[in-house]
Protein backbone atom coordinates (compact mmCIF):
# COMPACT_ATOMS: atom_id res chain seq x y z
CA UNK A 1 0.00 0.00 0.00
CA UNK A 2 1.73 3.08 -1.36
CA UNK A 3 -0.61 5.53 0.93
CA UNK A 4 -1.36 6.24 4.86
CA UNK A 5 -4.80 5.65 6.19
CA UNK A 6 -4.85 9.65 6.82
CA UNK A 7 -4.80 10.11 2.85
CA UNK A 8 -7.29 7.15 2.85
CA UNK A 9 -9.93 8.86 4.65
CA UNK A 10 -8.88 12.35 3.92
CA UNK A 11 -9.53 11.00 0.00
CA UNK A 12 -13.02 8.99 0.76
CA UNK A 13 -14.35 12.27 2.54
CA UNK A 14 -13.29 13.95 -0.83
CA UNK A 15 -15.24 11.67 -3.03
CA UNK A 16 -18.47 11.87 -1.06
CA UNK A 17 -18.47 15.62 -1.07
CA UNK A 18 -17.97 15.81 -4.67
CA UNK A 19 -20.84 13.84 -4.56
CA UNK A 20 -23.27 15.62 -2.74
CA UNK A 21 -21.72 19.16 -4.52
CA UNK A 22 -22.65 17.65 -7.48
CA UNK A 23 -26.34 16.67 -6.59
CA UNK A 24 -26.35 20.82 -5.18
CA UNK A 25 -25.22 22.14 -8.55
CA UNK A 26 -27.72 20.22 -10.55
CA UNK A 27 -24.57 18.88 -12.19
CA UNK A 28 -26.02 14.81 -11.55
CA UNK A 29 -29.03 13.76 -11.03
CA UNK A 30 -30.62 10.66 -8.80
CA UNK A 31 -27.94 7.90 -8.01
CA UNK A 32 -26.56 8.68 -11.75
CA UNK A 33 -22.93 9.76 -12.17
CA UNK A 34 -20.00 8.56 -10.45
CA UNK A 35 -16.60 10.09 -9.41
CA UNK A 36 -12.97 8.40 -8.56
CA UNK A 37 -9.45 9.72 -6.84
CA UNK A 38 -6.24 7.75 -7.55
CA UNK A 39 -4.97 6.04 -4.48
CA UNK A 40 -1.57 5.46 -5.90
CA UNK A 41 -0.69 3.71 -9.38
CA UNK A 42 -2.23 0.67 -8.74
CA UNK A 43 -5.39 1.67 -7.00
CA UNK A 44 -8.40 4.10 -6.90
CA UNK A 45 -11.61 5.00 -4.68
CA UNK A 46 -14.80 4.93 -6.75
CA UNK A 47 -18.19 5.78 -5.66
CA UNK A 48 -20.41 2.32 -5.43
CA UNK A 49 -23.65 1.32 -7.60
CA UNK A 50 -27.17 2.80 -7.72
CA UNK A 51 -26.88 4.45 -4.68
CA UNK A 52 -27.94 7.79 -3.65
CA UNK A 53 -25.24 10.51 -3.05
CA UNK A 54 -26.54 12.10 0.25
CA UNK A 55 -27.18 8.33 1.97
CA UNK A 56 -23.70 7.80 1.10
CA UNK A 57 -21.05 7.36 3.56
CA UNK A 58 -17.24 7.96 3.30
CA UNK A 59 -16.26 4.23 4.10
CA UNK A 60 -19.01 3.33 1.43
CA UNK A 61 -16.04 3.86 -1.22
CA UNK A 62 -14.36 0.74 -2.76
CA UNK A 63 -11.20 0.76 -3.09
CA UNK A 64 -10.90 -0.73 -6.85
CA UNK A 65 -7.15 -2.45 -8.69
CA UNK A 66 -6.60 -0.16 -11.59
CA UNK A 67 -4.70 -2.48 -13.79
CA UNK A 68 -7.79 -5.13 -13.72
CA UNK A 69 -11.08 -3.59 -12.05
CA UNK A 70 -12.78 -6.37 -11.80
CA UNK A 71 -10.69 -6.57 -8.44
CA UNK A 72 -11.95 -4.81 -5.38
CA UNK A 73 -11.99 -4.60 -1.97
CA UNK A 74 -13.60 -2.81 1.12
CA UNK A 75 -16.95 -0.61 0.70
CA UNK A 76 -19.57 -1.37 -1.31
CA UNK A 77 -19.80 -2.94 -4.89
CA UNK A 78 -18.61 0.00 -7.48
CA UNK A 79 -19.73 1.40 -9.60
CA UNK A 80 -20.25 -0.63 -12.99
CA UNK A 81 -18.61 2.16 -14.89
CA UNK A 82 -15.16 2.01 -12.85
CA UNK A 83 -13.75 0.39 -15.96
CA UNK A 84 -13.48 3.84 -17.60
CA UNK A 85 -12.27 5.56 -14.41
CA UNK A 86 -9.68 2.79 -14.38
CA UNK A 87 -8.81 2.73 -18.07
CA UNK A 88 -8.66 6.46 -18.30
CA UNK A 89 -6.71 6.83 -15.14
CA UNK A 90 -4.43 4.16 -16.42
CA UNK A 91 -3.80 5.98 -19.84
CA UNK A 92 -3.26 9.38 -17.96
CA UNK A 93 -0.80 9.23 -15.18
CA UNK A 94 -1.34 12.63 -14.53
CA UNK A 95 -4.77 12.09 -13.98
CA UNK A 96 -5.74 12.08 -10.18
CA UNK A 97 -9.74 12.21 -9.82
CA UNK A 98 -12.42 12.11 -12.70
CA UNK A 99 -15.78 12.35 -12.74
CA UNK A 100 -18.48 11.13 -15.06
CA UNK A 101 -21.82 12.48 -15.23
CA UNK A 102 -24.73 13.88 -16.80
CA UNK A 103 -25.26 17.88 -16.81
CA UNK A 104 -28.22 19.32 -18.82
CA UNK A 105 -26.44 20.84 -21.80
CA UNK A 106 -23.42 18.79 -21.78
CA UNK A 107 -25.65 16.07 -22.39
CA UNK A 108 -27.14 18.39 -25.13
CA UNK A 109 -23.93 17.49 -26.98
CA UNK A 110 -23.63 13.84 -26.66
CA UNK A 111 -27.17 13.62 -27.51
CA UNK A 112 -26.26 15.23 -31.19
CA UNK A 113 -22.77 13.68 -31.02
CA UNK A 114 -21.23 16.98 -32.30
CA UNK A 115 -18.15 18.90 -31.30
CA UNK A 116 -17.64 21.70 -28.65
CA UNK A 117 -15.82 24.25 -29.80
CA UNK A 118 -14.00 25.92 -27.34
CA UNK A 119 -13.94 29.68 -27.81
CA UNK A 120 -12.27 31.40 -24.45
CA UNK A 121 -8.59 31.14 -23.79
CA UNK A 122 -8.70 30.28 -20.26
CA UNK A 123 -11.37 27.82 -20.56
CA UNK A 124 -8.77 26.35 -24.33
CA UNK A 125 -6.14 26.10 -20.94
CA UNK A 126 -8.47 24.25 -18.39
CA UNK A 127 -10.26 22.01 -21.08
CA UNK A 128 -6.96 21.30 -22.58
CA UNK A 129 -7.44 22.01 -26.15
CA UNK A 130 -9.83 23.95 -28.88
CA UNK A 131 -12.52 21.11 -29.48
CA UNK A 132 -13.86 18.71 -26.96
CA UNK A 133 -14.93 15.32 -28.72
CA UNK A 134 -17.86 12.77 -28.55
CA UNK A 135 -16.47 9.24 -27.83
CA UNK A 136 -17.90 6.18 -29.59
CA UNK A 137 -21.13 5.56 -28.88
CA UNK A 138 -21.59 2.03 -26.95
CA UNK A 139 -24.07 0.67 -24.32
CA UNK A 140 -23.50 1.47 -21.02
CA UNK A 141 -20.20 -1.18 -19.43
CA UNK A 142 -19.24 -2.51 -22.96
CA UNK A 143 -15.46 -1.67 -24.16
CA UNK A 144 -16.51 0.32 -27.10
CA UNK A 145 -17.98 2.97 -24.79
CA UNK A 146 -14.65 2.67 -22.47
CA UNK A 147 -11.93 2.91 -25.21
CA UNK A 148 -14.75 5.34 -26.60
CA UNK A 149 -13.83 7.23 -23.61
CA UNK A 150 -10.50 6.88 -23.43
CA UNK A 151 -9.59 7.81 -27.31
CA UNK A 152 -11.81 11.37 -27.35
CA UNK A 153 -10.41 12.52 -23.86
CA UNK A 154 -6.55 11.80 -25.19
CA UNK A 155 -4.62 15.24 -25.20
CA UNK A 156 -7.93 16.56 -23.62
CA UNK A 157 -9.26 16.80 -19.83
CA UNK A 158 -13.09 16.11 -20.56
CA UNK A 159 -14.59 14.13 -23.68
CA UNK A 160 -17.96 13.93 -24.35
CA UNK A 161 -19.79 10.34 -24.26
CA UNK A 162 -22.18 9.75 -27.30
CA UNK A 163 -25.94 9.43 -25.89
CA UNK A 164 -24.54 9.19 -22.61
CA UNK A 165 -22.91 12.03 -21.08
CA UNK A 166 -19.95 13.61 -20.04
CA UNK A 167 -16.38 12.54 -18.74
CA UNK A 168 -13.84 15.01 -16.86
CA UNK A 169 -10.53 14.40 -15.16
CA UNK A 170 -8.39 16.51 -13.53
CA UNK A 171 -4.80 16.28 -11.61
CA UNK A 172 -7.11 16.81 -8.53
CA UNK A 173 -10.67 16.82 -7.48
CA UNK A 174 -11.47 20.47 -7.12
CA UNK A 175 -9.96 20.93 -10.17
CA UNK A 176 -12.05 18.02 -12.29
CA UNK A 177 -15.03 19.77 -10.68
CA UNK A 178 -13.95 23.25 -12.36
CA UNK A 179 -13.57 21.37 -15.59
CA UNK A 180 -17.31 19.97 -15.29
CA UNK A 181 -18.35 23.34 -14.36
CA UNK A 182 -16.44 24.93 -17.46
CA UNK A 183 -18.09 22.16 -19.69
CA UNK A 184 -21.49 22.77 -18.73
CA UNK A 185 -21.06 26.06 -18.95
CA UNK A 186 -19.30 26.55 -22.20
CA UNK A 187 -21.74 24.09 -23.93
CA UNK A 188 -24.61 26.18 -22.82
CA UNK A 189 -22.87 29.77 -24.17
CA UNK A 190 -22.30 27.70 -27.81
CA UNK A 191 -26.52 26.64 -27.32
CA UNK A 192 -27.37 30.17 -27.11
CA UNK A 193 -25.26 31.40 -30.04
CA UNK A 194 -26.77 29.05 -32.05
CA UNK A 195 -30.67 30.02 -30.96
CA UNK A 196 -29.25 32.95 -32.03
CA UNK A 197 -27.81 32.12 -35.52
CA UNK A 198 -31.16 30.04 -36.28
CA UNK A 199 -33.83 32.84 -35.00
CA UNK A 200 -31.62 35.09 -36.79
CA UNK A 201 -32.21 37.71 -33.16
CA UNK A 202 -29.43 39.37 -31.07
CA UNK A 203 -30.52 38.41 -27.37
CA UNK A 204 -30.83 34.91 -26.04
CA UNK A 205 -34.12 34.03 -23.81
CA UNK A 206 -35.63 30.32 -23.58
CA UNK A 207 -39.08 31.31 -25.19
CA UNK A 208 -36.65 32.23 -28.20
CA UNK A 209 -35.28 28.82 -28.40
CA UNK A 210 -38.86 26.72 -27.16
CA UNK A 211 -40.84 28.92 -29.87
CA UNK A 212 -38.05 27.94 -32.53
CA UNK A 213 -38.38 24.31 -30.97
CA UNK A 214 -42.64 24.50 -31.33
CA UNK A 215 -42.14 26.05 -35.01
CA UNK A 216 -39.93 23.31 -36.20
CA UNK A 217 -42.03 20.72 -34.82
CA UNK A 218 -45.05 22.17 -36.14
CA UNK A 219 -43.53 21.88 -39.92
CA UNK B 1 -49.32 8.03 7.91
CA UNK B 2 -47.38 11.01 8.88
CA UNK B 3 -44.03 9.72 7.56
CA UNK B 4 -45.65 9.21 3.94
CA UNK B 5 -46.92 13.02 4.63
CA UNK B 6 -43.61 14.27 5.31
CA UNK B 7 -42.18 12.75 2.31
CA UNK B 8 -44.73 14.21 0.10
CA UNK B 9 -43.67 17.90 1.35
CA UNK B 10 -40.17 17.08 1.08
CA UNK B 11 -40.39 15.90 -3.10
CA UNK B 12 -42.49 18.64 -3.67
CA UNK B 13 -40.16 21.53 -1.89
CA UNK B 14 -37.49 18.95 -4.36
CA UNK B 15 -39.37 20.73 -7.28
CA UNK B 16 -38.16 24.52 -6.60
CA UNK B 17 -34.51 23.35 -5.87
CA UNK B 18 -33.91 20.98 -9.01
CA UNK B 19 -35.69 23.75 -11.44
CA UNK B 20 -38.95 21.27 -12.06
CA UNK B 21 -41.29 24.21 -10.67
CA UNK B 22 -43.61 25.28 -12.69
CA UNK B 23 -47.71 26.18 -12.11
CA UNK B 24 -49.94 24.21 -10.68
CA UNK B 25 -47.76 20.77 -9.84
CA UNK B 26 -48.64 18.10 -7.99
CA UNK B 27 -47.65 15.05 -6.29
CA UNK B 28 -49.19 11.86 -5.01
CA UNK B 29 -48.53 8.72 -3.59
CA UNK B 30 -50.86 5.72 -3.46
CA UNK B 31 -52.95 4.84 0.06
CA UNK B 32 -55.12 1.92 0.81
CA UNK B 33 -58.29 3.80 -0.15
CA UNK B 34 -57.16 6.15 -2.79
CA UNK B 35 -54.42 8.79 -2.18
CA UNK B 36 -52.27 11.61 -0.19
CA UNK B 37 -52.12 14.62 -2.66
CA UNK B 38 -49.80 18.06 -2.09
CA UNK B 39 -49.95 21.01 -4.43
CA UNK B 40 -49.23 24.76 -4.59
CA UNK B 41 -50.36 25.23 -1.16
CA UNK B 42 -48.32 22.63 0.08
CA UNK B 43 -50.85 21.54 2.67
CA UNK B 44 -51.48 17.25 2.18
CA UNK B 45 -54.94 15.95 1.79
CA UNK B 46 -56.40 12.54 1.35
CA UNK B 47 -58.44 11.75 -1.51
CA UNK B 48 -60.79 8.51 -1.94
CA UNK B 49 -61.81 6.68 -4.68
CA UNK B 50 -64.99 7.77 -6.52
CA UNK B 51 -64.98 11.47 -5.01
CA UNK B 52 -62.43 12.84 -6.66
CA UNK B 53 -62.77 15.32 -9.81
CA UNK B 54 -60.45 17.89 -11.72
CA UNK B 55 -56.40 16.81 -10.93
CA UNK B 56 -57.34 14.71 -7.86
CA UNK B 57 -59.79 12.40 -10.62
CA UNK B 58 -56.37 12.66 -12.86
CA UNK B 59 -53.84 10.89 -9.92
CA UNK B 60 -56.87 8.59 -9.46
CA UNK B 61 -57.52 7.26 -12.90
CA UNK B 62 -53.69 6.22 -13.17
CA UNK B 63 -53.48 4.84 -9.65
CA UNK B 64 -56.74 2.95 -11.01
CA UNK B 65 -55.34 1.68 -13.86
CA UNK B 66 -51.83 1.33 -12.93
CA UNK B 67 -49.54 -0.10 -10.69
CA UNK B 68 -48.10 3.39 -9.90
CA UNK B 69 -47.52 3.72 -6.51
CA UNK B 70 -46.17 7.71 -6.95
CA UNK B 71 -47.07 10.37 -8.75
CA UNK B 72 -45.47 13.62 -10.29
CA UNK B 73 -47.27 16.02 -12.14
CA UNK B 74 -45.47 19.10 -12.94
CA UNK B 75 -45.09 21.58 -15.84
CA UNK B 76 -41.23 22.17 -16.16
CA UNK B 77 -39.95 24.75 -18.78
CA UNK B 78 -38.33 22.70 -21.46
CA UNK B 79 -41.14 19.33 -20.55
CA UNK B 80 -43.88 22.25 -21.34
CA UNK B 81 -41.95 23.52 -24.51
CA UNK B 82 -42.10 19.58 -25.81
CA UNK B 83 -45.90 19.28 -24.34
CA UNK B 84 -47.13 23.00 -26.23
CA UNK B 85 -45.42 21.47 -29.63
CA UNK B 86 -47.18 17.97 -29.03
CA UNK B 87 -43.78 16.11 -29.75
CA UNK B 88 -43.15 12.48 -28.87
CA UNK B 89 -39.36 12.52 -27.43
CA UNK B 90 -37.31 9.36 -28.57
CA UNK B 91 -34.53 7.66 -26.60
CA UNK B 92 -32.14 10.43 -27.19
CA UNK B 93 -30.13 9.85 -23.75
CA UNK B 94 -29.42 6.48 -22.34
CA UNK B 95 -30.92 7.18 -18.62
CA UNK B 96 -33.45 8.33 -20.50
CA UNK B 97 -34.38 4.98 -22.38
CA UNK B 98 -33.58 3.69 -18.63
CA UNK B 99 -35.29 5.42 -16.08
CA UNK B 100 -38.26 7.36 -18.37
CA UNK B 101 -38.68 4.87 -21.47
CA UNK B 102 -37.55 4.20 -24.93
CA UNK B 103 -39.76 7.23 -25.89
CA UNK B 104 -42.34 9.79 -23.78
CA UNK B 105 -45.30 10.52 -26.12
CA UNK B 106 -47.90 13.70 -26.17
CA UNK B 107 -51.58 12.87 -25.14
CA UNK B 108 -54.73 14.77 -25.13
CA UNK B 109 -55.41 16.27 -21.51
CA UNK B 110 -58.09 13.42 -20.61
CA UNK B 111 -57.27 11.87 -17.62
CA UNK B 112 -58.48 8.21 -18.89
CA UNK B 113 -56.26 8.52 -22.09
CA UNK B 114 -53.57 9.79 -19.48
CA UNK B 115 -54.11 6.32 -17.24
CA UNK B 116 -54.18 4.12 -20.25
CA UNK B 117 -51.20 5.49 -21.37
CA UNK B 118 -48.99 5.17 -18.39
CA UNK B 119 -50.18 1.59 -17.87
CA UNK B 120 -47.08 0.30 -19.64
CA UNK B 121 -45.23 3.74 -19.19
CA UNK B 122 -43.29 5.59 -16.58
CA UNK B 123 -43.92 8.79 -18.39
CA UNK B 124 -45.93 10.92 -20.50
CA UNK B 125 -46.69 14.43 -21.66
CA UNK B 126 -50.11 16.43 -21.14
CA UNK B 127 -50.77 18.65 -24.19
CA UNK B 128 -50.16 22.12 -23.01
CA UNK B 129 -50.20 21.06 -19.72
CA UNK B 130 -46.82 19.51 -18.79
CA UNK B 131 -46.17 15.94 -18.01
CA UNK B 132 -46.98 12.96 -15.88
CA UNK B 133 -44.28 10.51 -14.20
CA UNK B 134 -44.76 7.71 -12.36
CA UNK B 135 -42.88 5.45 -9.82
CA UNK B 136 -42.52 2.54 -7.66
CA UNK B 137 -41.65 5.13 -4.86
CA UNK B 138 -41.92 9.06 -4.97
CA UNK B 139 -37.87 9.81 -5.14
CA UNK B 140 -38.77 7.30 -8.58
CA UNK B 141 -41.21 9.37 -9.98
CA UNK B 142 -39.24 12.33 -9.14
CA UNK B 143 -36.26 11.22 -10.34
CA UNK B 144 -38.33 10.39 -13.68
CA UNK B 145 -39.62 14.02 -14.19
CA UNK B 146 -36.21 15.09 -13.89
CA UNK B 147 -34.55 12.95 -16.51
CA UNK B 148 -37.76 13.80 -18.57
CA UNK B 149 -36.25 18.12 -18.12
CA UNK B 150 -33.29 16.38 -19.16
CA UNK B 151 -34.31 14.48 -22.43
CA UNK B 152 -36.29 17.29 -23.05
CA UNK B 153 -33.76 20.02 -23.21
CA UNK B 154 -31.80 17.60 -25.10
CA UNK B 155 -34.57 17.66 -27.43
CA UNK B 156 -34.95 21.32 -27.55
CA UNK B 157 -31.61 22.43 -28.04
CA UNK B 158 -30.96 19.78 -30.07
CA UNK B 159 -33.26 21.23 -32.77
CA UNK B 160 -30.69 24.57 -32.86
CA UNK B 161 -27.43 22.15 -33.18
CA UNK B 162 -28.80 19.98 -36.28
CA UNK B 163 -30.56 17.45 -34.09
CA UNK B 164 -30.11 14.50 -31.83
CA UNK B 165 -28.98 10.92 -33.02
CA UNK B 166 -31.42 8.83 -31.59
CA UNK B 167 -30.56 5.42 -29.51
CA UNK B 168 -31.68 2.10 -31.94
CA UNK B 169 -35.04 0.90 -30.14
CA UNK B 170 -33.64 -2.93 -28.81
CA UNK B 171 -30.95 -0.84 -27.03
CA UNK B 172 -33.11 1.59 -25.63
CA UNK B 173 -35.55 -1.24 -24.44
CA UNK B 174 -32.53 -3.50 -23.36
CA UNK B 175 -31.39 -0.53 -21.30
CA UNK B 176 -35.06 -0.35 -19.97
CA UNK B 177 -35.14 -3.75 -18.48
CA UNK B 178 -32.04 -4.00 -17.60
CA UNK B 179 -32.67 -1.06 -15.04
CA UNK B 180 -36.22 -2.40 -14.32
CA UNK B 181 -34.99 -5.37 -13.25
CA UNK B 182 -31.38 -5.17 -12.03
CA UNK B 183 -30.01 -1.60 -11.17
CA UNK B 184 -32.37 -0.01 -8.62
CA UNK B 185 -33.58 -2.90 -6.46
CA UNK B 186 -31.25 -1.96 -3.45
CA UNK B 187 -32.76 1.95 -3.85
CA UNK B 188 -36.12 1.08 -4.23
CA UNK B 189 -36.47 -0.93 -1.10
CA UNK B 190 -34.08 1.75 1.07
CA UNK B 191 -36.75 4.53 -0.65
CA UNK B 192 -40.14 2.52 0.07
CA UNK B 193 -38.91 2.38 3.99
CA UNK B 194 -37.74 5.71 4.23
CA UNK B 195 -40.99 6.87 2.54
CA UNK B 196 -43.20 5.16 5.09
CA UNK B 197 -44.58 2.80 1.97
CA UNK B 198 -43.11 0.19 2.49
Amino acid sequence: MAWTAEEELRLRQVIKDAGVNLLKENLVQGTWGNTAVRLDSEYMLVTPTGLDYIALKPEDMPVVNIADPSIWRDGKKPTSERKIHASVMADRPEINATIHSHPYYCSVFASVRRELPVQDKADRELLGGENIRVGKYGLPGTKTLKKGTVEAIKGRNACFMASHGVFCAGKAMDEAFEIMRAMERCCKNYIEEMTLKATGQSVYSDELLFDYFVSRMSK
Amino acid sequence: MSKLQDALLEQYNKLAEYNLLGDSDYISARTDKGMLIIGPDRVVKSVEYGKAEGEDALHLAVYGNTDAAAIVHAHPAYVSAVSRAGATIPAVVDDMSQIVGPTCRTVAADSRKVAKELIKRNSCLIKGDGAITTGRTLDEAFTCMLVLQKASICYVCGSVLGGCKVINGFEARLMRFVYKKKYSKVNTKNKMEQEGNA
